[in-house]
Protein backbone atom coordinates (compact mmCIF):
# COMPACT_ATOMS: atom_id res chain seq x y z
CA UNK A 1 0.00 0.00 0.00
CA UNK A 2 0.99 3.33 -1.29
CA UNK A 3 2.00 6.08 1.42
CA UNK A 4 0.08 8.05 -0.74
CA UNK A 5 -3.22 5.89 -0.40
CA UNK A 6 -3.26 6.13 3.03
CA UNK A 7 -2.33 9.47 3.19
CA UNK A 8 -5.24 10.10 1.44
CA UNK A 9 -7.62 7.56 3.34
CA UNK A 10 -6.53 9.81 6.74
CA UNK A 11 -7.29 12.58 5.36
CA UNK A 12 -10.75 11.52 4.21
CA UNK A 13 -11.23 9.96 7.40
CA UNK A 14 -10.29 12.82 9.02
CA UNK A 15 -12.80 14.92 6.79
CA UNK A 16 -15.90 12.73 8.08
CA UNK A 17 -18.48 14.28 9.94
CA UNK A 18 -17.64 13.83 13.36
CA UNK A 19 -21.42 12.64 15.02
CA UNK A 20 -21.92 14.40 18.00
CA UNK A 21 -22.61 12.35 21.39
CA UNK A 22 -25.99 12.70 22.79
CA UNK A 23 -23.74 14.53 25.60
CA UNK A 24 -22.72 16.99 23.54
CA UNK A 25 -25.95 17.31 21.98
CA UNK A 26 -27.56 18.11 25.59
CA UNK A 27 -24.89 20.34 26.03
CA UNK A 28 -26.12 22.40 23.10
CA UNK A 29 -29.56 22.18 23.81
CA UNK A 30 -28.84 24.09 27.41
CA UNK A 31 -27.24 27.10 25.32
CA UNK A 32 -30.60 26.87 23.15
CA UNK A 33 -29.71 25.28 20.22
CA UNK A 34 -32.60 24.00 18.66
CA UNK A 35 -30.94 21.81 15.98
CA UNK A 36 -29.11 20.01 18.49
CA UNK A 37 -32.72 19.14 20.46
CA UNK A 38 -34.30 18.29 17.28
CA UNK A 39 -31.21 16.15 16.56
CA UNK A 40 -31.61 14.16 19.99
CA UNK A 41 -35.18 13.70 19.72
CA UNK A 42 -34.96 12.33 15.90
CA UNK A 43 -32.20 9.73 18.02
CA UNK A 44 -34.17 9.04 20.74
CA UNK A 45 -37.92 9.70 20.59
CA UNK A 46 -38.48 6.13 19.37
CA UNK A 47 -36.83 3.89 22.32
CA UNK A 48 -39.18 6.52 24.61
CA UNK A 49 -42.45 5.78 22.91
CA UNK A 50 -41.83 2.53 22.47
CA UNK A 51 -41.07 2.00 26.59
CA UNK A 52 -44.09 3.94 27.08
CA UNK A 53 -45.98 1.95 24.69
CA UNK A 54 -45.38 -1.22 25.99
CA UNK A 55 -45.44 0.00 29.65
CA UNK A 56 -49.04 1.51 28.79
CA UNK A 57 -50.44 -0.29 25.93
CA UNK A 58 -51.76 2.29 24.64
CA UNK A 59 -50.33 4.87 21.97
CA UNK A 60 -52.21 7.98 22.94
CA UNK A 61 -50.32 7.84 26.38
CA UNK A 62 -46.89 7.05 24.54
CA UNK A 63 -47.24 9.77 22.65
CA UNK A 64 -48.21 12.01 25.79
CA UNK A 65 -45.42 10.72 27.69
CA UNK A 66 -43.03 11.20 24.54
CA UNK A 67 -44.08 14.82 24.56
CA UNK A 68 -43.16 15.30 28.24
CA UNK A 69 -40.33 13.49 28.41
CA UNK A 70 -39.01 16.04 25.99
CA UNK A 71 -40.83 18.77 27.52
CA UNK A 72 -38.75 18.04 30.43
CA UNK A 73 -35.80 17.19 28.84
CA UNK A 74 -35.94 21.52 27.48
CA UNK A 75 -36.25 22.41 31.01
CA UNK A 76 -34.25 20.39 32.76
CA UNK A 77 -30.92 19.53 30.21
CA UNK A 78 -28.67 20.50 32.79
CA UNK A 79 -29.41 17.87 35.31
CA UNK A 80 -27.70 15.12 33.37
CA UNK A 81 -25.01 13.97 35.18
CA UNK A 82 -22.65 11.62 32.94
CA UNK A 83 -21.72 9.59 35.83
CA UNK A 84 -25.53 8.24 36.83
CA UNK A 85 -25.63 6.86 33.32
CA UNK A 86 -26.12 7.61 29.36
CA UNK A 87 -28.61 10.19 27.85
CA UNK A 88 -31.14 7.21 26.70
CA UNK A 89 -31.38 5.48 30.45
CA UNK A 90 -31.88 9.62 31.95
CA UNK A 91 -34.63 9.77 29.20
CA UNK A 92 -36.04 6.23 30.03
CA UNK A 93 -35.75 7.43 33.52
CA UNK A 94 -37.86 10.74 33.13
CA UNK A 95 -39.99 8.27 30.94
CA UNK A 96 -40.28 6.09 33.55
CA UNK A 97 -41.22 8.23 36.60
CA UNK A 98 -44.23 10.01 34.41
CA UNK A 99 -45.72 6.50 33.20
CA UNK A 100 -45.70 5.63 36.92
CA UNK A 101 -47.47 8.71 37.88
CA UNK A 102 -49.86 8.74 34.70
CA UNK A 103 -50.61 4.66 35.60
CA UNK A 104 -51.31 5.26 38.85
CA UNK A 105 -53.86 8.28 38.48
CA UNK A 106 -55.81 6.71 35.63
CA UNK A 107 -55.32 2.42 36.46
CA UNK A 108 -54.37 2.18 32.52
CA UNK A 109 -54.21 -1.46 31.55
CA UNK A 110 -55.39 -0.85 28.34
CA UNK A 111 -55.08 -3.70 25.48
CA UNK A 112 -52.39 -2.28 23.02
CA UNK A 113 -53.47 -0.87 20.29
CA UNK A 114 -52.79 -1.30 16.87
CA UNK A 115 -49.74 0.96 16.78
CA UNK A 116 -47.36 -1.98 16.07
CA UNK A 117 -49.58 -3.48 13.48
CA UNK A 118 -47.45 -2.47 10.10
CA UNK A 119 -47.80 -5.03 7.99
CA UNK A 120 -50.04 -4.79 4.73
CA UNK A 121 -53.80 -6.12 4.74
CA UNK A 122 -52.31 -8.99 2.36
CA UNK A 123 -50.17 -10.18 4.34
CA UNK A 124 -52.40 -10.13 7.30
CA UNK A 125 -52.54 -13.94 6.49
CA UNK A 126 -49.43 -15.12 6.32
CA UNK A 127 -48.64 -12.98 9.61
CA UNK A 128 -51.81 -14.18 11.22
CA UNK A 129 -50.35 -16.82 13.91
CA UNK A 130 -47.73 -14.18 14.57
CA UNK A 131 -49.42 -11.45 15.02
CA UNK A 132 -51.52 -14.09 17.15
CA UNK A 133 -48.11 -14.76 19.45
CA UNK A 134 -47.35 -10.57 19.36
CA UNK A 135 -51.05 -10.24 21.07
CA UNK A 136 -50.89 -12.33 23.55
CA UNK A 137 -47.25 -11.61 24.70
CA UNK A 138 -48.12 -8.23 25.10
CA UNK A 139 -50.97 -8.83 27.01
CA UNK A 140 -49.00 -11.22 29.09
CA UNK A 141 -46.59 -8.21 29.35
CA UNK A 142 -49.20 -5.84 30.09
CA UNK A 143 -50.66 -8.32 32.89
CA UNK A 144 -47.69 -7.79 34.92
CA UNK A 145 -47.51 -5.73 37.81
CA UNK A 146 -45.25 -2.86 37.38
CA UNK A 147 -42.21 -3.34 38.61
CA UNK A 148 -41.83 -7.06 36.71
CA UNK A 149 -43.64 -5.29 33.54
CA UNK A 150 -40.36 -2.27 33.30
CA UNK A 151 -37.61 -4.88 33.68
CA UNK A 152 -39.48 -7.33 30.66
CA UNK A 153 -39.74 -4.10 28.26
CA UNK A 154 -36.41 -2.51 28.98
CA UNK A 155 -33.81 -5.94 29.23
CA UNK A 156 -36.63 -8.16 26.45
CA UNK A 157 -37.77 -5.51 24.13
CA UNK A 158 -35.82 -2.39 24.19
CA UNK A 159 -32.83 -5.13 24.51
CA UNK A 160 -31.05 -2.75 27.40
CA UNK A 161 -28.31 -4.68 29.45
CA UNK A 162 -28.55 -5.18 33.52
CA UNK A 163 -26.26 -2.54 34.07
CA UNK A 164 -28.53 -0.01 31.79
CA UNK A 165 -31.63 -0.23 33.10
CA UNK A 166 -30.87 -0.67 36.23
CA UNK A 167 -29.24 2.66 35.39
CA UNK A 168 -33.05 3.61 34.63
CA UNK A 169 -34.55 1.89 37.30
CA UNK A 170 -32.29 3.51 39.54
CA UNK A 171 -31.73 0.09 41.40
CA UNK A 172 -28.78 -2.63 41.60
CA UNK A 173 -28.14 -4.64 38.37
CA UNK A 174 -29.16 -7.55 41.32
CA UNK A 175 -32.64 -6.64 41.77
CA UNK A 176 -32.96 -6.29 37.77
CA UNK A 177 -31.61 -9.67 37.06
CA UNK A 178 -33.99 -10.79 39.65
CA UNK A 179 -36.77 -8.92 38.78
CA UNK A 180 -36.48 -10.02 35.10
CA UNK A 181 -36.04 -13.80 36.28
CA UNK A 182 -39.34 -13.49 38.43
CA UNK A 183 -40.94 -11.55 35.45
CA UNK A 184 -39.94 -14.20 32.92
CA UNK A 185 -41.25 -17.08 35.06
CA UNK A 186 -44.92 -15.24 35.60
CA UNK A 187 -44.80 -14.54 31.27
CA UNK A 188 -44.26 -18.19 30.32
CA UNK A 189 -47.33 -19.36 33.33
CA UNK A 190 -49.30 -17.05 31.18
CA UNK A 191 -48.33 -17.70 28.18
CA UNK A 192 -48.88 -21.41 28.43
CA UNK A 193 -52.40 -22.83 26.39
CA UNK A 194 -54.80 -23.66 29.18
CA UNK A 195 -54.45 -27.18 28.46
CA UNK A 196 -51.23 -27.78 29.38
CA UNK A 197 -51.11 -25.03 32.16
CA UNK A 198 -51.12 -27.49 34.82
CA UNK A 199 -48.48 -29.58 33.02
CA UNK A 200 -46.35 -26.00 33.04
CA UNK A 201 -46.94 -25.60 36.51
CA UNK A 202 -45.39 -29.24 37.57
CA UNK A 203 -42.54 -28.21 35.54
CA UNK A 204 -42.20 -24.93 37.41
CA UNK A 205 -42.66 -26.57 40.60
CA UNK A 206 -39.82 -30.01 39.59
CA UNK A 207 -37.88 -26.98 38.61
CA UNK A 208 -37.92 -25.50 42.33
CA UNK A 209 -37.35 -29.14 44.05
CA UNK A 210 -33.57 -29.26 43.69
CA UNK A 211 -33.44 -32.36 41.92
CA UNK B 1 -24.49 -28.78 39.11
CA UNK B 2 -28.02 -29.38 40.32
CA UNK B 3 -31.22 -27.47 39.32
CA UNK B 4 -30.81 -24.89 41.78
CA UNK B 5 -28.10 -23.25 40.58
CA UNK B 6 -29.65 -24.51 37.33
CA UNK B 7 -32.66 -22.07 37.90
CA UNK B 8 -30.26 -19.62 38.54
CA UNK B 9 -28.61 -19.74 35.16
CA UNK B 10 -32.04 -20.37 32.98
CA UNK B 11 -32.48 -17.04 31.34
CA UNK B 12 -28.69 -16.04 30.62
CA UNK B 13 -28.47 -19.25 29.16
CA UNK B 14 -31.84 -18.91 26.96
CA UNK B 15 -31.46 -15.39 26.46
CA UNK B 16 -27.99 -16.66 25.10
CA UNK B 17 -26.02 -13.64 27.52
CA UNK B 18 -22.21 -13.66 27.53
CA UNK B 19 -21.51 -16.28 30.32
CA UNK B 20 -18.67 -18.17 31.14
CA UNK B 21 -18.73 -20.79 28.27
CA UNK B 22 -17.72 -23.92 31.10
CA UNK B 23 -20.50 -22.53 33.27
CA UNK B 24 -22.96 -23.37 30.13
CA UNK B 25 -21.81 -26.14 28.71
CA UNK B 26 -22.33 -27.29 32.46
CA UNK B 27 -25.89 -25.75 32.48
CA UNK B 28 -26.47 -27.68 29.38
CA UNK B 29 -25.07 -30.90 30.31
CA UNK B 30 -27.75 -30.78 33.68
CA UNK B 31 -30.90 -30.42 31.12
CA UNK B 32 -29.96 -33.49 29.39
CA UNK B 33 -29.48 -35.55 32.43
CA UNK B 34 -33.02 -33.43 34.03
CA UNK B 35 -36.33 -33.78 31.56
CA UNK B 36 -37.70 -30.96 34.10
CA UNK B 37 -34.81 -28.40 33.80
CA UNK B 38 -34.62 -28.97 29.72
CA UNK B 39 -38.07 -28.34 29.58
CA UNK B 40 -37.88 -24.89 31.60
CA UNK B 41 -35.09 -24.55 29.41
CA UNK B 42 -37.54 -25.18 26.25
CA UNK B 43 -39.75 -22.72 28.04
CA UNK B 44 -37.60 -19.88 28.24
CA UNK B 45 -35.81 -20.31 24.85
CA UNK B 46 -39.50 -20.00 23.60
CA UNK B 47 -40.49 -16.77 25.97
CA UNK B 48 -37.16 -15.34 24.22
CA UNK B 49 -38.20 -16.07 20.92
CA UNK B 50 -42.12 -14.37 21.16
CA UNK B 51 -39.76 -11.18 23.12
CA UNK B 52 -37.65 -11.04 20.25
CA UNK B 53 -40.58 -11.19 17.70
CA UNK B 54 -42.42 -8.88 19.43
CA UNK B 55 -39.37 -6.41 19.81
CA UNK B 56 -38.13 -6.61 16.26
CA UNK B 57 -41.63 -5.51 15.26
CA UNK B 58 -41.98 -2.77 17.54
CA UNK B 59 -38.32 -1.83 16.21
CA UNK B 60 -39.68 0.61 13.89
CA UNK B 61 -42.42 2.21 15.81
CA UNK B 62 -41.95 5.82 16.70
CA UNK B 63 -43.83 8.88 17.99
CA UNK B 64 -46.00 10.83 15.10
CA UNK B 65 -44.23 13.98 13.23
CA UNK B 66 -47.17 15.89 15.44
CA UNK B 67 -45.27 15.03 17.97
CA UNK B 68 -41.95 16.54 17.31
CA UNK B 69 -43.35 20.02 15.36
CA UNK B 70 -45.60 20.21 19.10
CA UNK B 71 -42.43 19.95 20.47
CA UNK B 72 -39.77 22.01 18.36
CA UNK B 73 -42.52 24.67 18.20
CA UNK B 74 -42.23 24.48 22.00
CA UNK B 75 -38.56 24.74 22.35
CA UNK B 76 -38.71 27.86 20.07
CA UNK B 77 -41.22 29.37 22.21
CA UNK B 78 -39.42 28.52 25.61
CA UNK B 79 -35.80 30.19 23.72
CA UNK B 80 -38.29 33.52 23.34
CA UNK B 81 -39.12 33.42 26.60
CA UNK B 82 -35.50 32.86 27.54
CA UNK B 83 -34.79 35.87 26.19
CA UNK B 84 -37.13 38.07 27.33
CA UNK B 85 -36.71 38.16 31.06
CA UNK B 86 -33.16 40.10 30.76
CA UNK B 87 -35.68 42.98 28.50
CA UNK B 88 -38.03 42.76 31.55
CA UNK B 89 -35.42 42.61 34.31
CA UNK B 90 -34.15 45.41 32.77
CA UNK B 91 -37.48 47.54 32.32
CA UNK B 92 -38.53 46.53 35.86
CA UNK B 93 -35.38 47.84 37.37
CA UNK B 94 -35.54 51.12 35.35
CA UNK B 95 -39.26 51.98 36.60
CA UNK B 96 -38.19 51.13 40.13
CA UNK B 97 -35.52 53.67 40.33
CA UNK B 98 -38.18 56.08 38.54
CA UNK B 99 -40.55 55.50 41.25
CA UNK B 100 -37.65 55.50 44.03
CA UNK B 101 -36.95 58.84 42.99
CA UNK B 102 -40.35 60.09 42.65
CA UNK B 103 -40.31 59.10 46.42
CA UNK B 104 -37.02 60.43 47.50
CA UNK B 105 -38.46 63.83 45.89
CA UNK B 106 -41.78 64.02 47.77
CA UNK B 107 -39.98 62.98 51.02
CA UNK B 108 -37.45 65.88 50.91
CA UNK B 109 -39.87 68.22 49.90
CA UNK B 110 -41.85 67.21 53.38
CA UNK B 111 -38.97 67.66 55.38
CA UNK B 112 -38.08 70.92 54.11
CA UNK B 113 -41.64 72.13 54.91
CA UNK B 114 -41.69 70.53 57.94
CA UNK B 115 -38.16 72.43 58.94
CA UNK B 116 -39.63 75.28 57.61
CA UNK B 117 -42.40 75.77 59.86
CA UNK B 118 -40.92 74.67 63.22
CA UNK B 119 -39.04 77.77 64.28
CA UNK B 120 -42.44 80.18 63.91
CA UNK B 121 -44.32 78.23 65.76
CA UNK B 122 -41.68 78.14 68.51
CA UNK B 123 -41.12 81.51 67.98
CA UNK B 124 -45.31 81.85 69.02
CA UNK B 125 -45.21 79.91 72.01
CA UNK B 126 -43.35 82.64 73.53
CA UNK B 127 -46.12 84.73 73.47
CA UNK B 128 -48.62 83.39 76.32
CA UNK B 129 -51.97 83.33 76.01
CA UNK B 130 -51.68 83.22 72.30
CA UNK B 131 -53.59 80.46 70.96
CA UNK B 132 -52.43 78.05 68.86
CA UNK B 133 -55.09 78.13 66.76
CA UNK B 134 -54.13 81.31 65.55
CA UNK B 135 -50.85 80.45 64.58
CA UNK B 136 -52.36 78.00 62.77
CA UNK B 137 -54.54 79.79 60.91
CA UNK B 138 -51.96 82.52 59.67
CA UNK B 139 -49.53 79.33 58.85
CA UNK B 140 -52.34 78.17 56.64
CA UNK B 141 -53.02 82.08 55.25
CA UNK B 142 -49.36 82.29 54.38
CA UNK B 143 -49.66 78.79 52.58
CA UNK B 144 -52.66 79.75 50.42
CA UNK B 145 -55.86 77.89 49.45
CA UNK B 146 -56.04 74.05 50.43
CA UNK B 147 -57.62 70.74 49.34
CA UNK B 148 -60.09 69.83 51.81
CA UNK B 149 -57.63 66.38 52.23
CA UNK B 150 -54.91 69.26 52.97
CA UNK B 151 -57.59 71.11 55.48
CA UNK B 152 -57.84 67.53 57.35
CA UNK B 153 -54.28 67.90 57.94
CA UNK B 154 -54.11 70.77 58.55
CA UNK B 155 -56.53 70.83 61.75
CA UNK B 156 -55.14 67.56 63.00
CA UNK B 157 -51.74 69.72 63.48
CA UNK B 158 -53.48 72.50 64.81
CA UNK B 159 -54.68 70.30 67.09
CA UNK B 160 -51.57 68.74 68.15
CA UNK B 161 -50.30 72.36 68.41
CA UNK B 162 -53.07 73.01 70.83
CA UNK B 163 -52.44 69.91 72.78
CA UNK B 164 -48.29 71.10 72.64
CA UNK B 165 -49.25 74.18 74.07
CA UNK B 166 -51.56 73.56 77.17
CA UNK B 167 -48.81 70.83 77.75
CA UNK B 168 -46.27 73.57 77.82
CA UNK B 169 -48.30 76.61 79.92
CA UNK B 170 -48.83 73.32 82.37
CA UNK B 171 -45.47 72.95 82.61
CA UNK B 172 -44.52 76.39 83.37
CA UNK B 173 -46.91 76.44 85.79
CA UNK B 174 -45.46 73.71 87.57
CA UNK B 175 -42.14 74.63 87.46
CA UNK B 176 -43.40 78.11 89.14
CA UNK B 177 -44.98 76.31 91.46
CA UNK B 178 -42.39 74.13 92.41
CA UNK B 179 -39.94 76.87 92.65
CA UNK B 180 -40.85 77.35 96.10
CA UNK B 181 -40.27 74.24 97.07
CA UNK B 182 -37.24 73.09 94.98
CA UNK B 183 -33.87 73.54 96.51
CA UNK B 184 -31.92 74.35 93.84
CA UNK B 185 -34.45 77.14 92.72
CA UNK B 186 -34.18 78.27 96.30
CA UNK B 187 -30.79 79.74 95.96
CA UNK B 188 -32.11 82.08 93.25
CA UNK B 189 -35.66 83.22 92.74
CA UNK B 190 -38.92 83.87 94.91
CA UNK B 191 -41.88 85.12 94.04
CA UNK B 192 -45.21 86.47 95.70
CA UNK B 193 -48.29 86.58 94.01
CA UNK B 194 -49.73 88.31 91.22
CA UNK B 195 -51.47 91.32 92.66
CA UNK B 196 -54.01 93.38 90.13
CA UNK B 197 -53.08 97.00 89.59
CA UNK B 198 -56.24 97.31 87.75
CA UNK B 199 -60.24 97.37 89.23
CA UNK B 200 -60.93 94.95 86.53
CA UNK B 201 -60.27 91.97 88.43
CA UNK B 202 -57.40 89.17 89.32
CA UNK B 203 -55.17 88.80 86.44
CA UNK B 204 -55.93 85.52 84.34
CA UNK B 205 -52.76 84.34 81.97
CA UNK B 206 -54.95 82.53 80.02
CA UNK B 207 -56.72 85.56 78.97
CA UNK B 208 -53.72 86.02 77.37
CA UNK B 209 -50.74 88.84 77.65
CA UNK B 210 -47.05 88.92 78.21
CA UNK B 211 -45.20 88.89 81.55
CA UNK B 212 -41.90 91.59 81.86
CA UNK B 213 -39.39 91.74 84.33
CA UNK B 214 -38.69 94.96 85.42
CA UNK B 215 -37.07 96.73 88.10
CA UNK B 216 -38.77 98.59 90.73
CA UNK B 217 -38.50 101.13 94.02
CA UNK B 218 -38.49 98.65 97.12
CA UNK B 219 -41.34 101.16 97.98
CA UNK B 220 -44.06 100.11 95.78
CA UNK B 221 -44.24 97.35 97.62
CA UNK B 222 -45.56 99.20 100.22
CA UNK B 223 -48.52 100.15 97.64
CA UNK B 224 -49.86 96.77 98.11
CA UNK B 225 -48.92 96.21 101.63
CA UNK B 226 -46.23 94.30 101.70
CA UNK B 227 -43.93 95.08 104.52
CA UNK B 228 -40.77 97.38 103.59
CA UNK B 229 -37.36 96.95 105.31
CA UNK B 230 -36.39 100.53 105.75
CA UNK B 231 -32.84 99.93 105.98
CA UNK B 232 -33.06 98.93 102.51
CA UNK B 233 -35.70 101.23 100.90
CA UNK B 234 -33.59 102.68 98.90
CA UNK B 235 -32.49 99.67 97.01
CA UNK B 236 -34.58 98.25 93.79
CA UNK B 237 -36.24 95.26 93.22
CA UNK B 238 -37.46 92.71 90.59
CA UNK B 239 -40.80 92.41 89.63
CA UNK B 240 -42.32 91.02 86.78
CA UNK B 241 -45.49 92.67 84.98
CA UNK B 242 -48.72 91.09 83.68
CA UNK B 243 -49.24 93.28 80.65
CA UNK B 244 -53.01 92.14 78.84
CA UNK B 245 -53.35 92.20 75.37
CA UNK B 246 -54.67 95.74 75.87
CA UNK B 247 -51.60 96.57 76.51
CA UNK B 248 -52.29 97.63 79.96
CA UNK B 249 -50.19 96.41 82.74
CA UNK B 250 -53.19 94.15 84.91
CA UNK B 251 -51.19 92.11 87.67
CA UNK B 252 -47.53 92.73 89.09
CA UNK B 253 -45.89 90.50 91.55
CA UNK B 254 -42.24 90.81 93.39
CA UNK B 255 -39.20 88.89 92.64
CA UNK B 256 -36.73 88.88 95.66
CA UNK B 257 -33.71 86.78 95.87
CA UNK B 258 -33.70 83.73 98.53
CA UNK B 259 -30.36 83.76 99.15
CA UNK B 260 -30.41 87.19 100.59
CA UNK B 261 -34.02 87.34 101.61
CA UNK B 262 -36.39 85.01 103.50
CA UNK B 263 -39.35 86.91 101.25
CA UNK B 264 -39.04 89.60 98.87
CA UNK B 265 -39.01 92.88 100.82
Amino acid sequence: MSGEYILSRAITGLMKPIESTDSDLLQLIVSGDREAFAELYRRRQSNVYRFALHMSGAREVAEDITHEVFMVLMRKAGNYDEQRGSVNAFLLGIARNHLLRRLKRERLLLPIDEAMNTTRPEEQLEELSRRETIKSVQKAVLSLPEHYREVVVLCELQEMSYVEAAAVLECAVGTVRSRLHRARTMLIQRLQPTASESLGNERLKSARCFA
Amino acid sequence: MNCQRFEGLVNDVAREQIMDAALQHEALSHTRKCAACAARLNDERALTHQLRVVASTAKSISASEKVEARLLAAFAAQSLVRAQPIRLASETRYWLAAIAAVLLMVCGLFVTRFWHVRPSQSARIVNVGETPATVTQERSEAVGPRSPSEEKIQNRLASADITRSIRHRKERELLSAASFRSPKLLNTEITTDFFPVTYDGAANLDAGGQIVRVELPRTTMANFGLPVNMERADEKIKADVLLGVDGLAHAIRFVGNRTSLDSPK
